[in-house]
């Protein structure tokens, strides 16, 4: 029976570590902003080549 | 010479242009070629024409940007070299928009970091103020087209300080929800297989359970706790008292029997009820971020001025004017404080404070509230009272104090806890004293069991959810309401005051043009005349010719009030009043215009053209839906700032009206919202600053707009004005909705009966109430969301 009882030292040390990470996520304004990071992902991230300005 | 037919649309913002041409604007090709230059072309891949018209680009001065006390109001936090500043942008409305915003940085140097947050509408930026300071960062964002809003009014509402509370929510729930999850994991074999626990298995369990729950109680359920002891300190009982009294008997009772070694407790039904409650508080504070309901007129109002000191211009934040100032300002400014006019004379635009957005001509001396925007010439003007103590801004005030002093406002799940409560009281005390004289060792689990049952669960469920529900529904039809209070009012709401200006009307107006028709050549003359002039008149009679003209004016003259003479073509053109066009020494025309004054007179050439008069038309579909009203039981009124004849005799032609009031002042219309409180719930529907006071004032205050991001009044729900005719489903889906939650509530005193049934007899055990309480909860959110759906469909929303 002792294994059972660490076996759950284990699963909680990991339940403790997601709400942990839940908790950062809530902290650094993840759940408030919901539409911009879908759209930022999306961006290239390096810079564009200098760009020839089209005749206007 | 033909019309041109070749019509190309903007690089940058996508307006239509002068034939082949590749920008509307010199504005926007300036941001085009900036764009390009600093390597920036992405933002046009993104999407095409992604841009902000330039052609509004404004001018206003920025000195007032570097007054200590002004940059403190604004920003968020400073520190020794980084200034962290969040602004308000409405015009972000796309990816190209947000891509350029992040970019800031390649675009200045000194802006260290920008981050879009794209459904508040607005973007936080760090810079270093070392080299570069907040109004050159105002000024790129302006250059860019994103001006910023800049009010003293916004201080507080964007950026991080607004959500804390969201997030503490946030935390609350996500705590509830570990916890629940692991406690029903360790409370399980003691259900299903008693026998395979062992001594030791069971106490680790049990302390686990424990240690889970009591974050639960201290933290996730201390709004409950707090809430109850302030409504019993307030001396009224709100629906937090049987769920604070429920969680306390729940918890006391799991822990009691734990010590005394009868049974695993209650962790696990402890736990799910505050995670169920948690989530019916979540649902029911759902906002609209790019919303603002709590406008007040300080956000109207310019943060700065030109303020006349010794021969110079200087420009100062409105918070620092005193009385006796002089001040200077310009066309299409606001006038922030009461002040008396200096200048011999200025038109002046009313529309803020009055609804009337015909100018008023005022002479030297005249008082000009503040709100009005001055026409064309600038004026000079003394202040006589500061901007709080002014006309509109003490108006607000008086009646913002007034209600913030009462607590009418209640929800009917606080209305009916008295009752529930005291019941729920006498059951306890019945059934303990009964158990008293059977066993009285069992009385106190008892009592416990009663309290904890008929913890109002489902009932604290049953109106967040379904008023949520309901929100979501109204939203997608563009009617966006404060919270969910303001749905229970709408759903009482006997009597409907109507404003007329733009909220009855429709926002385009019409024109029509006595005298013979007008030739495309002759249209595209009067362009090339009126589309110089900002008066409203003028730009509504070109909007109406609806033209995109080739000419120039080769010269162009407008006397402020008066009227418009241009050379086009070679052609002398004359628009205006008719003692513009007399005076201009044109003859042979009608003295008076049939009916209104809001006409325009023309001449080509010296010779009499015709006459333009600008009307308002009601709103399409307008008159069904008030007869719809009527026939629902509705009073309407209508209460107008406006005084114009014609109108009134527009508007006494509707059908099903009660009484038609006009010329009422802002103080009028708030007069009788309060009169009519009295005997009645009333909503208020109108558009401008100037209904403010009444908006805030009646039982629901909608404001109606053509631009939901636009600014609009204080108020409780913003209605798209489009939609305004849907207001009869509207009305009616909220009133069943309050039928929904009656259901709700009869089916939650249903499983209270149950649970009651087990309680009374000493038989709840920790099984039963685990099964009860779940199952019970989320009977109720699949009842009440469904039946919502249904109501909506039922509406045709």
């Amino acid at each position: 029976m002792g294994i059972i009882i660490i076996l759950i030292g284990f699963s909680l040390t990991i339940a403790v570590g997601f709400f942990f990470a839940f908790m950062w996520a809530v902290k650094s304004g993840q759940f408030e902003d919901d539409k911009t990071p879908s759209i930022r992902m999306l961006f290239d991230s390096t810079a564009p080549a200098p760009d020839k300005k089209p005749k206007p | 010479m033909n019309t041109p037919v070749i019509q190309t649309l903007c690089r940058h913002c996508g307006e239509t242009c002068e034939p082949e041409a590749d920008f509307c604007c010199q504005g926007c090709e300036t941001v085009y070629t900036l764009l390009h230059d600093s390597g920036m072309g992405g933002y046009y891949d993104l999407e095409s024409t992604p841009g902000v018209s330039q052609k509004r680009y404004s001018n206003e001065d920025l000195a007032y940007l570097s007054d200590e006390t002004v940059i403190r109001k604004l920003v968020e936090y400073q520190d020794d070299t980084q200034t962290y500043i969040t602004f308000s942008i409405p015009q972000i409305h796309c990816s190209s928009c947000i891509w350029l915003l992040e970019h800031l940085p390649r675009l200045n140097a000194g802006i260290v970091s920008s981050r879009v947050d794209f459904p508040n509408r607005s973007v936080a930026v760090r810079f270093n103020h070392a080299v570069v300071s907040l109004a050159d960062v105002v000024r790129l964002l302006r250059k860019i087209g994103y001006e910023p809003t800049l009010s003293l009014a916004t201080e507080g509402g964007v950026g991080r300080e607004r959500s804390l509370p969201q997030r503490r929510q946030w935390m609350k729930l996500g705590l509830a929800a570990f916890a629940f999850g692991n406690v029903m994991l360790f409370s399980l074999p003691e259900y299903f297989a008693p026998e395979l626990l062992d001594e030791t298995l069971r106490s680790v369990f049990t302390t686990l359970n424990i240690l889970l729950s009591l974050p639960v109680l201290l933290y996730s359920a201390s709004d409950y706790i707090t809430g109850a002891w302030q409504s019993l300190k307030q001396k009224y009982v709100t629906l937090d008292v049987p769920i604070a009294l429920g969680i306390i008997a729940l918890y006391a009772q799991s822990v009691w029997d734990v010590a005394s070694g009868h049974g695993p407790g209650y962790f696990d039904s402890f736990t799910g009820l505050i995670f169920f409650l948690l989530i019916g508080k979540a649902v029911q504070s759902r906002t609209y971020d790019a919303l603002s309901f709590n406008r007040t007129y300080e956000a109207y109002f310019p943060l700065a001025v030109h303020r006349r000191e010794r021969d110079q211009l200087v420009s100062v934040a409105v918070a620092h004017l005193k009385p006796g100032d002089q001040l200077f300002i310009r066309n299409m400014e606001l006038v922030p404080c009461d002040s008396l006019l200096e200048s011999e004379s200025c038109d002046v635009d009313f529309s803020f404070v009055t609804g009337e957005s015909t100018p008023v001509h005022k002479v030297k001396g005249d008082v000009i509230y503040a709100g009005g925007r001055i026409i064309g010439a600038a004026a000079s003007l003394v202040v006589t009272r500061t901007t709080s103590q002014s006309y509109l801004t003490r108006l607000w005030n008086q009646e913002y104090s007034k209600e913030s002093g009462s607590r009418s406002v209640m929800g009917i799940a606080d209305r009916i806890s008295p009752y529930f409560t005291s019941v729920v009281m006498v059951i306890a005390a019945v059934s303990t004293s009964i158990w008293f004289t059977i066993d009285p060792a069992k009385a106190p689990m008892v009592l416990a069991s009663v309290l904890i049952i008929a913890c109002p669960c489902a009932l604290a469920m049953a109106a967040p959810f379904t008023l949520s529900a309901v929100r979501r529904h109204l939203g997608r039809h563009f009617f966006y309401t404060k919270n969910t209070l303001v749905v229970e009012q709408l759903s009482r709401i006997r009597t409907l005051l109507f404003d007329k200006t733009g909220t009855l009307t429709d926002a385009a107006s019409t024109v029509s043009f006595s005298g013979a028709p007008l030739s495309d050549q002759e249209k595209l003359w009067f362009h090339a005349a009126l589309r110089n002039s900002t008066h409203p008149l003028s730009q509504r009679f070109d909007a109406w010719l609806n033209v995109q003209g080739s000419f120039g004016a080769d010269t162009y003259l407008e006397e402020k009030g008066k009227g418009i003479r241009a050379w086009v073509d070679r052609r002398d053109l004359l628009l205006g009043s008719y003692a513009w066009l007399l005076q201009s020494g044109v003859s042979g025309m009608p003295a008076t215009a049939p009916g209104s004054s809001s006409v325009i007179y023309t001449a080509i050439d010296g010779v009499f053209r015709g006459i333009a008069e600008i009307r308002h038309t009601i709103r399409k579909g307008l008159e069904p839906m008030l007869s719809e009203l009527h026939q629902a039981g509705y009073d309407m009124h209508i209460v107008s700032g406006d005084s114009s004849r014609d109108e009134q005799a527009l508007m006494a032609s509707l059908p099903a009206v009660a009484s038609v009031r006009f010329d009422q002042s802002p103080e009028d219309k708030f007069r009788i919202v309060q009169d009519m409180k009295s005997g009645s719930h009333v909503a208020m529907i109108g558009d401008g600053l100037n209904d403010g006071a009444a908006l805030r004032a009646a039982h629901a205050g909608i404001a109606v707009t053509d631009d939901i991001h636009a600014f609009t009044p204080a108020s409780d729900a913003i209605l798209k004005g489009s939609e305004l005719t849907k207001l009869p489903a509207f009305l009616g889906f909220t009133q069943r909705s309050m039928w929904v939650i009656y259901a709700a509530y009869g089916l939650s005193f249903a499983y209270n009966v149950v649970g009651l049934s087990f309680a009374v007899q000493g038989m709840l055990t920790p099984i039963v109430s685990a099964i009860l309480m779940p199952v019970s909860s989320i009977t109720i959110i699949a009842f009440t969301t469904g039946a919502t759906w249904l109501s909506a469909k039922s509406k045709g929303l």
